[in-house]
């Protein structure tokens, strides 16, 4: 295919996914002490929530080097490719689009590479490069594939119920979120990505209201689309969550996954979010 | 804490030679080594940088990429004699592939200047050396699409500028020269990036550039013992306040949209006209056949078809607008708007509206100061403070708008009083019970308005009930059941409503009356006459009666009340 589509690991897409749809993911990595491993190549989802809890760490996180991208974009171009689109994760949350663009500066002969900030993550940065591969598989051009993928980032909503903001804070990441700190009382905390960032939502005394909130958000979204729910861990709290959305919106598909290594490093365990897509008008 | 010496540093012989370098030009052998004892240098420097990071992503690890990334472009030494220009390539090749981080980044680009202006160069001399900088400072430039100043981009230039204006021609007085012009650089960085002002620290990568060439220098000094101020000496506790401060900042604005748009023929007025639908801050700068679009939109996707229908876009970015801001006004020298010339920071003033809490009992005191109440007053033991006590607290937030949480109903009407003398705006809610008035602080939200939060609050604090349990002062009747002096009673929403044999029997009936819906959040907390084997066995006892019901409990310090429960 002409146009290719790159993405970051932060992605969350299932090797099946982005097979199918043709996706290179390239990897961040994430550190448990000095021990380096490749976010989804060396260490899956399970594993790592696994490690996260027994070990009781802070994971460190990196962002690909600027050779492993220009890497992908020349292999990539060795296979036909005339035009590289890639979309990574916020550029407020990791350095890989820094990577990403200086990689594309210089890119393999013959071949235009454009980088898209996504402004979001995990779920929501897979949705956009999916959008992009579908352009890119209807024998679209970049520019459409990014346009495609850019009507998506004010269409979408992550709100994440976390267990702790210990992660968020150790990594750097909490951002205004700050203002949730539970101080003496054990609390949980929702925040959302908004504008690339982690934002407050509101702080919630009580597990199983963190969960109600969810499912309030979601059936209030208005022209809602789909659903994606996502979990550092517990996967039967997202299922339970998934078959109560499935009986108040049985029209509205709902998808269920895990939340990667690297953006886990910063949720913790225990974590889970929803994310709301609304339907994009083809009109205007 | 030791100040150093040889044992604390064991990694520094294996490094550093002995001996000051003779000022000759240096060799292929003596830049590798140079460059691996800058990078042990930065190793050990690492832990203050990581310190004092907070631009652009304050994830305290800039220190740690530097040092991953230098370490990473050094080769085993060579068996055979290599020119400098040979070593100098294999740096910046190897650069690339180690870089770690932005600032990472930024340095692999530096030493592929550095290297592009060695390439031919057997040996090297301090003008060498220095336009060698000058080299590595322009790369580094150019690799930016948005160059900020304030960071090590600032730092490399002034080492540049300063190593060309060395005295001496030989590489260690013009090293030296660098790092005392990187110094004052790195000194200046908060003046013009004002997220380190606000934080009140330097730039990390521009501080990493100043411990490479720190090193770099005592390798050719042949120093064996460090010079004052470094690792971990060398965080100030103030940097890391400072760092954790910025965690605060955020963006007013909704997305920057910029692309380049080419057709032939383009009329600029004409879709700063359709963009103003969408957005602001538009800017159409360029010719009739390439413009550069920029809008804040909270539609993005929108702005680009603008584009599309006209013509051929290149260069899209889509972008969070604070960050953006600086480095965009920076590049196409616009002037800011109106709109644009907000501060590139939130002040850490006094807050718009502050909270004023009535509360007793220390662990009371404590969870409200954790929580980040303005102000608190002291209930004392009867829950009863003056108005004057309540108006000076509500003075003192300095904040035009407050909120005053009374957690008793007799201390409504003095808020009240008070709220009346303030001479601002003041809300105060109706919070009868302390747990009352800690849902309301949860439900604080300081992004918002003052009459958002009241409502947020006061619904967040009407969904709370609360048990007292205390004993009796005189003799009462309940329910026909006649309750001597001492003897223990429960309130439920201020109403006397059980008693027991004990203060734990009387607070367990109690919860059995409220009945907590399944999910619900129960607190207990414990008053200052109680021990705590006290609370271990009514801990067991509740988890017998309510085996699915998580309680929390709290050392609320509290006079006269031994137990205080709320269910939500």
């Amino acid at each position: 295919m002409a146009l290719q589509i790159v993405t970051d690991s932060t992605a969350d897409l299932p090797d099946v996914v982005a097979r199918e749809l043709g996706i290179t993911v390239v990897p961040l990595t994430v550190f448990f002490g000095q021990e380096a491993l490749l976010d989804h190549v060396e260490i899956s989802s399970p594993e790592f929530y696994r490690r996260l809890v027994a070990e009781r760490g802070f994971p460190r996180t990196s962002q690909p080097s600027a050779g492993r991208f220009q890497q992908v974009y020349a292999d990539l171009a060795a296979l036909g490719a005339t035009e590289i689109l890639c979309i990574t994760i916020s550029s407020k949350l990791s350095g890989t689009l820094g990577s990403a663009r200086l990689a594309a500066s210089e890119p393999p002969p013959g071949c235009i590479v454009y980088t898209l900030d996504s402004l979001t993550v995990s779920g929501g940065l897979g949705m956009l490069a999916r959008a992009a591969a579908e352009v890119a598989a209807g024998g679209g051009t970049a520019l459409q594939a990014a346009e495609a993928a850019s009507r998506l980032i004010p269409r979408h909503q992550i709100t994440i119920m976390l267990d702790t903001l210990e992660y968020l804070r150790r990594g750097g990441r909490i951002g205004r979120a700050q203002a949730l700190v539970g101080g003496l009382l054990k609390i949980r905390p929702l925040v959302r990505i908004e504008g690339g960032e982690v934002t407050p939502l509101e702080r919630v005394r009580t597990r199983q209201r963190g969960i109600d909130r969810l499912f309030e958000i979601v059936t209030s979204t208005a022209e809602l689309d789909r659903v994606i729910l996502e979990h550092t861990g517990c996967e039967d709290d997202a299922a339970h969550l998934a078959a109560r959305l499935k009986a108040a919106l049985p029209d509205v598909p709902i998808e269920v996954g895990w939340i990667g290594p690297v953006v886990g490093a910063y949720a913790g365990p225990n974590g889970l979010g929803a994310i709301t897509i609304q339907r994009v008008s083809e009109a205007g | 804490m030791s100040t150093g010496g040889d044992a604390d540093r064991p990694s520094e012989k294996s490094v550093l030679t002995a001996d000051p370098h003779d000022n000759s030009p240096l060799t292929g052998a003596q830049i590798r080594e140079l460059f691996a004892a800058a990078a042990a240098w930065l190793e050990q420097n690492a832990a203050a940088i990581n310190a004092i990071n907070v631009f652009p992503v304050p994830d305290g690890d800039t220190g740690s990429n530097m040092a991953d990334t230098l370490r990473g472009t050094i080769d085993p030494p060579s068996t055979g004699e290599q020119s400098a220009g040979e070593v100098t390539a294999a740096l910046a090749r190897n650069a690339l592939m180690a870089a770690r981080g932005n600032s990472g980044v930024i340095l692999s680009q530096i030493l592929r200047g550095f290297a592009e202006a060695t390439a031919a160069m057997e040996r090297l001399d301090g003008p060498a050396i220095a336009k060698a900088l000058a080299a590595g400072s322009l790369a580094a430039y150019a690799a930016l699409e948005h160059p900020v100043e304030g960071t090590i981009l600032t730092v490399v230039r002034a080492a540049a500028e300063a190593a060309e204006k060395a005295e001496g021609a030989e590489p260690r007085s013009v090293l030296e020269a660098a790092l005392s012009g990187a110094r004052r650089a790195l000194a200046q960085t908060p003046d013009l990036l004002p997220v380190l002002k606000q934080a009140g620290v330097v730039d990390s990568g521009g501080y990493g550039l100043v411990v490479i060439l720190e090193g770099a220098v005592r390798f050719l000094r042949g120093e064996l013992q460090p010079e004052s101020g470094h690792a971990i000496e060398a965080i100030r506790p103030e940097w890391l306040e400072g760092t954790a401060a910025t965690h605060g900042s955020g963006s007013p604005f909704g997305y920057c949209t910029q692309y380049v748009l080419s057709a032939p023929t383009l009329d600029p007025a004409s879709i700063r006209e359709r963009l103003r639908a969408i957005g602001d801050s538009i800017l159409v700068v360029g010719d009739a056949t390439a413009l550069r679009v920029h809008i804040h939109t909270d539609d993005p996707g929108e702005a680009l078809k603008h584009g599309t229908r006209l013509g051929v876009l290149a260069g899209i970015k889509i972008d969070n607008m604070q960050a953006q801001y600086d480095r965009f006004t920076g590049d196409i020298g616009a002037s800011p708007t109106r709109d644009d010339a907000r501060p590139a920071t939130p002040t850490l003033a006094v807050p718009v509206i502050s909270t004023v809490v009535v509360i007793s009992g220390r662990g009371f005191t404590e969870i409200a100061g954790s929580l980040g109440t303005s102000r608190i007053v002291d209930g004392g033991q009867s829950m009863n403070p003056s108005v004057k006590e309540i108006l000076t607290a509500i003075e003192e937030t300095g904040s035009a708008q407050v909120i005053v949480l009374p957690n008793n109903k007799n201390v409504i009407l003095s808020a009240e009083q008070a709220a009346k003398l303030a001479g601002r705006e003041v809300a105060v809610l109706k919070t009868t019970s302390i747990p009352q008035g800690l849902s309301a602080l949860l439900a604080f939200n300081e992004e918002k308005g003052l009459k958002e939060n009241v409502i947020a609050m006061q619904s967040a604090a009407g969904a709370v009930r609360t048990v007292e349990v205390t004993r009796a002062a005189r003799p009462v009747q309940l329910n026909g059941v006649s309750v001597k002096e001492g003897e223990p009673i429960g309130l439920i929403d201020d109403v006397l409503a059980v008693t027991g044999d004990s203060p734990e029997e009387t607070l367990l009936t109690a919860l059995q009356r409220l009945a907590p819906a399944p999910g619900a959040a129960v607190a207990l907390y414990y008053g200052a006459s109680v021990q705590q084997e006290r609370v271990t066995v009514l801990q067991v006892r509740l988890h017998e009666r309510f085996p699915h019901q998580e309680v929390e409990t709290i050392a609320g310090g509290q006079p006269f009340y031994d137990y205080i429960l709320s269910v939500e």
